[in-house]
């Protein structure tokens, strides 16, 4: 089983980077707003049913993938 | 003879400038691998700045899959004191053991040079000077949390530095990376830890510009955070 997580700011937590990006995009004269920035961690997780794989993920993203402070997740489950 | 115990992570790059500012203000160090299990009886526990494990991930947050930070956790709640210098601090924020978050500073610049910090905690650190001078070197020091946690930080008078001017005035134009509420260095709720941005270990010797950093580390030897 494949797992695609995506890992992004929370709202209302300030990314200067995407900032930048917009700043950038807008400066070549493309009309964009609200560039986001976000992480994509895959990987493959052995044979097991899909309530497990989410625990285990959740788990993964509890100590040490997301920091709680800043960011929220979601992923999904590739079969 | 007070004992410091200095932990190394692969990317740790502030180790040997640690060792020989804490040799100096009287301290008898030992250097410890991310890797070990256990930390000997001692009185201080450093975790030096640099770039650990590359800054992967999040700065700091490998570090918490090391085994050495789970005995950095029980030392901490058994009274040892913490010092979590610049990427220290950002690992002991990763891993719990101080409140709130690091992220790239609000100039998205790595900023490096000499920097006044104020002492604003009434029960930590005995220091003889309020305002000091403490270089700073980092891209993500910018530091946030919440407003309850910034209310409680503030109640429990945990925030041990602010960034200021020579004056030790505290504003938005002292505020070298963004830091909610001007925060260099805060400690946790018991005391015994503390992270700080700014690097006293470069701030032991006039002829470096300032010898501050030697009034902070000198503290420890009364076992204080």
């Amino acid at each position: 089983m494949r797992v695609r997580l995506v890992i992004e700011k929370k709202k209302g937590v300030f990314d200067p980077e995407a900032k930048v990006i917009e700043t950038s995009l807008l400066n070549l004269g493309h009309p964009i707003e609200n560039a986001g920035l976000k992480k994509v961690i895959e990987f493959t997780l052995g044979d097991m049913d899909e309530e497990t794989a989410k625990e285990k993920v959740a788990m993964m993203c509890t100590q040490i993938l997301v920091n709680p402070v800043l960011e929220q997740y979601h992923f999904e489950l590739i079969k | 003879m007070k004992n410091a115990k200095i932990v190394v992570f692969p990317g740790s790059n502030c180790d040997t400038d640690c060792e020989r500012a804490l040799l100096q203000v009287g301290f008898k160090t030992e250097r410890v691998w991310h890797r070990d299990s256990t930390i000997e009886k001692c009185d201080l526990i450093v975790i030096p700045g640099g770039f650990s494990f590359g800054d992967y991930l999040r700065a700091g947050a490998i570090a918490k899959a090391s085994p050495i930070m789970s005995e950095v956790a029980r030392h901490a709640e058994r009274g040892t004191s913490v010092l979590g210098i610049c990427n220290g601090f950002q690992i002991l924020l990763e891993v719990g053991l101080l409140p709130g978050a690091m992220t790239r500073n609000a100039s998205l610049q790595f900023i490096c040079g000499e920097q006044w910090i104020r002492h604003d905690s009434n029960s930590s650190l005995a220091l003889k000077k309020k305002v000091l001078k403490v270089p700073i070197a980092h891209g993500e020091g910018n530091f946030r949390i919440d407003d309850d946690g910034l209310r409680r930080l503030q109640d429990h008078d945990q925030i041990v530095f602010r960034y200021c001017n020579q004056e030790g005035v505290v504003s938005s134009a002292t505020n070298p990376n963004g830091s909610v509420d001007n925060i260099a260095g805060v400690c946790s709720k018991n005391r015994r830890v503390l992270g700080m941005m700014p690097h006293p270990e470069r701030a032991c010797d006039p002829k470096l510009g300032s010898n501050d950093g030697a009034d902070i580390l000198r503290s420890f030897l009364n076992n204080r955070v």
